[in-house]
């Protein structure tokens, strides 16, 4: 499996490059960061399915200010798949209740003990940047492990809330049960 | 004759099957092998396509995570696929994200998407990647075709290993086969070669079952039995015909064509052992009276019943056979006697002489027997047949019924006589005898006085028979009466005819005949003649020859004095050739005498005759009658005849007879006239011709 890891490692500089494209905008190596994870989660709208599809799809955004630019840069009013994103930075309760994602970027652990339990039980998908994330109660942790973002997924929380994340995007994640070890 | 090479049916069959079976075979199998590469290679692109759809959807997410190693992966999955020689993962930009090669020494993915190069042995699958509508990249599948061909090969010579045991297998089972098929064609092969080299139609084929080579065999068998009976009814027909060729169908006996053969057999016996042979020619008589009166079935049946009669008196050493018509004739062979054939000939006469009873007819009939015997009468079978004849023909001049042998006196000529006879008859029925006229002239005065009628018929085959030969024959027929007759009241019709167109009368002169003359009713027959026809008897002069006497002088001198008193002239014919008394000359009433032809002719050369014909003018005129000479052929004949004193002549050099006299008549008429016109009548001169019909006068020429 770390020969696999090594492979990838080779293909991050391919990603940035891409990502440079996508988001010039980005000057600095934590700028960069913050685009690859951006791209990520745009990609992973795509391998993810809602129990309740809607027309629009609101990100709820909760971390640093720098991250929720780029991301409501990058994002907001972007099609998918049909569906309009749309990013909510600091959502309210009431735009929690109409988030179908919840992003966690560069966030206190309080606010992410604070928020998380607002959406618990509902089809949000929650993401954060950390690997703890996952094991703390979030679905999806965008991790940077050396020169790449590695992909962590709490599935049985994600199968509880009803969303479904595509088997080969679980191909290349790493599995944790909620409470475990990575 | 059993075909047994090459060109045998068998044979033909064989290979008939077999090129059948192996086009077909063949053609089957190359389109199933061509079916199947096409397939196979359909499939293989159904399958590459299948993989790239899956592999392709499965690293989609790698791709767009660009995942590298999960992608290779996923590429490696495909090392299951043994076809699958490489596989290649382009990104969105068309660069090679990742590559699987099978082997090392596979040729490497193209660094672009779209470079790709598949050569002729490589099929590929080409597939576009997405996601939601993102296009993720392309993946490029190339699978390598020779083991798909190699497999194909093999599965071609396998094909071509069963093609060709199916054909060995064929050709066996074809021929065991083919030899039940052809089996009934031997057969039929074999009885035609029975019927053609044996000529035997008894062969038969058995042929079994409803197919054509059954049929086929039926129809033979069919065939043959009908020429089996052809062939029998061929050989009963030739038989028939044999028998008929050589027997009489009424009777059974030999025909005349078997008679000659056992005489000429029974002629080479006799010359081998010194002994004789006796032939009998039976001829019946009256036959034809029966047949014509009670009709051929009860003529037939009557030779039927003379046949076996004389059957009973044959022996069995002898042919007795029947020549055609009413004639018979028995071949007697090693004959210790000359007696032996007359006695039988009179035990045949005796044994035929009881009343035959045919269809309740009681008829009576005998028979004319002739005998010549070998070697006294002849010795080939056509002289001995000839002879028998004549000897019958006497027998049946004789009298009848009687058997007379052959002697030289008899002559060969009966049969042409008695052959003449019987066409006489026939002719004197239809009208075949005709009658010329030849004039003769009074030598004073060179008119005509007279034309004689003179008997004509023309036979078909035979041409002109003069009268000299036909005459004989009537009178022996009894014909001579009817002929006369005949004659008579022909002449007397076309001689009231002259008179009109003559400037002075003319006479008809008819012959008559002894026998004709001898009759009671003659001069009765004359009188009804002229009266019918309306000639004068002054008109007629009947000639009658010197043998006239032989009926006795009473009789003949009271029927020519009636004639006589009628007016009727009467000459001598042919004087000097037959009775050489001269006493009845002058108790009879004779006008004119002729001379015989014969004299005339021998007058220019003979100073006798010249004495006796002159005597003979005198001996005529003192008893007072004329002279006429016949047969006057030269000038020099008329001037001796002139001086001699003769008084009529007749002959080529003034006339020949002629059918119609009318047209001579009118001419001689006109001569006349032109003679009395110029006054010349005392110095005529006349120009005869020797070959002319008429003379001319050469006055006439003057005048013309």
């Amino acid at each position: 499996m770390s020969a696999v890891r090594a492979h990838r490692l080779r293909a991050l500089a391919l990603l940035v490059f891409l990502a440079a494209v996508m988001f010039p905008t980005a000057p600095t190596q934590e700028r960069d960061e913050r685009a690859v994870r951006v791209a990520y989660l745009y990609t992973l709208i795509k391998f993810v399915d809602w129990p309740n599809p809607q027309n629009d799809l609101l990100i709820g955004f909760v971390g640093s200010p720098a991250t929720g630019q780029t991301l409501f840069k990058s994002l907001d009013g972007r099609k998918s798949d049909a569906r309009t994103l749309h990013v909510a930075i600091s959502p309210t309760d009431e735009q929690l209740g109409k988030c179908g994602i919840l992003y966690f970027g560069d966030a206190s652990e309080e606010d992410v003990r604070k928020t998380l339990p607002k959406v618990e039980g509902r089809p949000v998908l929650t993401l954060g940047e950390t690997d703890s994330f996952p094991r703390r109660g979030g679905m999806i942790g965008l991790v940077k492990a050396e020169d790449h973002i590695e992909i962590v997924v709490n599935l049985p929380l994600a199968q509880r809330s009803g969303i479904k994340i595509s088997s080969r995007v679980l191909n290349l994640a790493t599995i944790v049960r909620q409470g475990g070890e990575g | 004759m059993r075909i047994r090479d090459g060109n045998s049916f068998a044979h033909k069959m064989t290979w008939v099957a077999l090129v059948t079976s192996a086009i077909a075979s063949a053609t089957l199998m190359a389109s199933f092998l061509a079916y199947d590469l096409v397939s196979a290679r359909t499939q293989m692109q159904k399958h590459l396509d299948a993989l790239a759809e899956v592999v392709g959807q499965n690293s989609t997410a790698a791709l767009m995570f660009d995942d590298k190693p999960a992608a290779l992966e996923m590429l490696e999955a495909l090392r299951t696929e043994s076809a699958v020689v490489s596989a290649c993962l382009y990104s969105p930009a068309g660069n090679l994200f990742a590559q699987y090669l099978r082997q090392v020494a596979v040729r490497p993915c193209s660094k672009m998407a779209g470079e790709w190069t598949t050569p002729g042995t490589f099929d590929a699958a080409i597939r576009r990647l997405e996601r939601k509508g993102d296009f993720a990249g392309t993946i490029y599948i190339e699978s390598d075709l020779t083991d798909l061909r190699k497999m194909w090969f093999g599965l071609c010579c396998i094909a071509c290993g069963l093609l060709f045991a199916a054909l060995i297998l064929s050709t066996f089972l074809g021929s065991i086969l083919q030899r039940r098929i052809l089996r009934p064609i031997d057969e039929l092969s074999q009885a035609m070669h029975v019927v053609t080299a044996r000529h035997d139609f008894s062969a038969r084929v058995s042929p079994a079952g409803e197919d054509e080579i059954a049929l086929l065999g039926r129809g033979f068998n069919s065939m043959l039995g009908e020429l089996e009976r052809h062939a029998r009814d061929e050989a009963a027909f030739e038989a028939k015909l044999q028998y008929q060729a050589l027997n009489d169908e009424l009777t059974g006996l030999p025909n005349r064509r078997l008679m000659a053969d056992r005489l000429t057999h029974a002629l080479a016996v006799a010359v081998r052992e010194l002994n004789c042979v006796g032939l009998l020619y039976i001829d019946l008589d009256g036959f034809k009276l029966v047949n014509d009166s009670l009709g051929h079935l009860v003529g037939d049946l009557l030779l039927t019943e003379v046949a076996k009669r004389l059957r009973s008196r044959v022996r069995e050493s002898d042919t007795l056979a029947r020549l055609g018509g009413d004639e018979f004739a028995i071949v007697m062979g090693g004959l210790i006697s000359k007696e032996q054939p007359g006695r039988l000939g009179n035990e045949l006469l005796e044994v035929l002489e009881a009343p035959f009873c045919v269809e309740e007819h009681e008829i009576r009939i005998g028979a004319s027997i002739g005998i010549s015997l070998f070697p006294d009468h002849g010795v080939s079978s056509v002289q001995l047949l000839q002879n028998a004849d004549s000897a019958m023909y006497a027998a049946k001049r004789a009298g009848k019924n009687q058997v007379a042998y052959f002697s030289q006196g008899l002559g060969t000529s009966a049969r042409e006589r008695l052959n003449l006879e019987h066409e006489l008859r026939s002719v004197l029925e239809h009208g075949g005898i005709t009658v010329s006229y030849q004039p003769e002239f009074e030598l004073a005065s060179m008119n005509i006085v007279r034309f004689e009628a003179l008997a004509r018929w023309n036979h078909p085959t035979l041409g002109q028979i003069p009268p000299v030969k036909f005459i004989p024959i009537a009178e022996e027929a009894g014909l001579i009466v009817e002929l006369g007759a005949h004659i008579l009241e022909t002449a007397c019709r076309e001689a009231v005819r002259w008179q009109c167109a003559a400037s002075s009368p003319i006479q008809v002169a008819v012959n008559v005949s002894n026998i004709q003359f001898a009759r009671e009713t003659f001069v009765d027959e004359v009188a009804e003649v002229l009266r019918i026809t309306g000639l004068a008897p002054a008109l007629l002069q009947i000639e009658l020859t010197e043998s006239v006497i032989v009926n006795g002088i009473e009789h003949t001198a009271k029927a020519m004095n009636r004639l006589s008193e009628m007016g009727v002239s009467m000459a001598v014919d042919d004087f000097g050739t037959g009775y050489s008394s001269l006493s009845y000359l002058p108790n009879l009433p004779f006008r004119s005498l002729k001379i015989d032809r014969s004299f005339i002719q021998e007058l220019e050369h003979r100073t006798d005759l010249k004495n006796m014909i002159g005597s003979l003018v005198m001996l005529a005129h003192n008893l007072g009658m004329n002279v006429i000479a016949e047969g006057v052929e030269t000038r020099a004949q008329l001037d001796l005849i002139e001086k001699l004193g003769g008084n009529e002549v007749q002959g080529y050099l003034l006339g020949k007879p002629m059918p119609e006299p009318m047209a001579f008549i009118e001419a001689h008429r006109e001569e006349q006239k032109s003679e009395v016109v110029i006054g010349q009548s005392k110095s005529v001169q006349w120009e005869f011709s020797e070959n002319a019909a008429t003379p001319r006068m050469s006055v006439t020429e003057h005048v013309v």
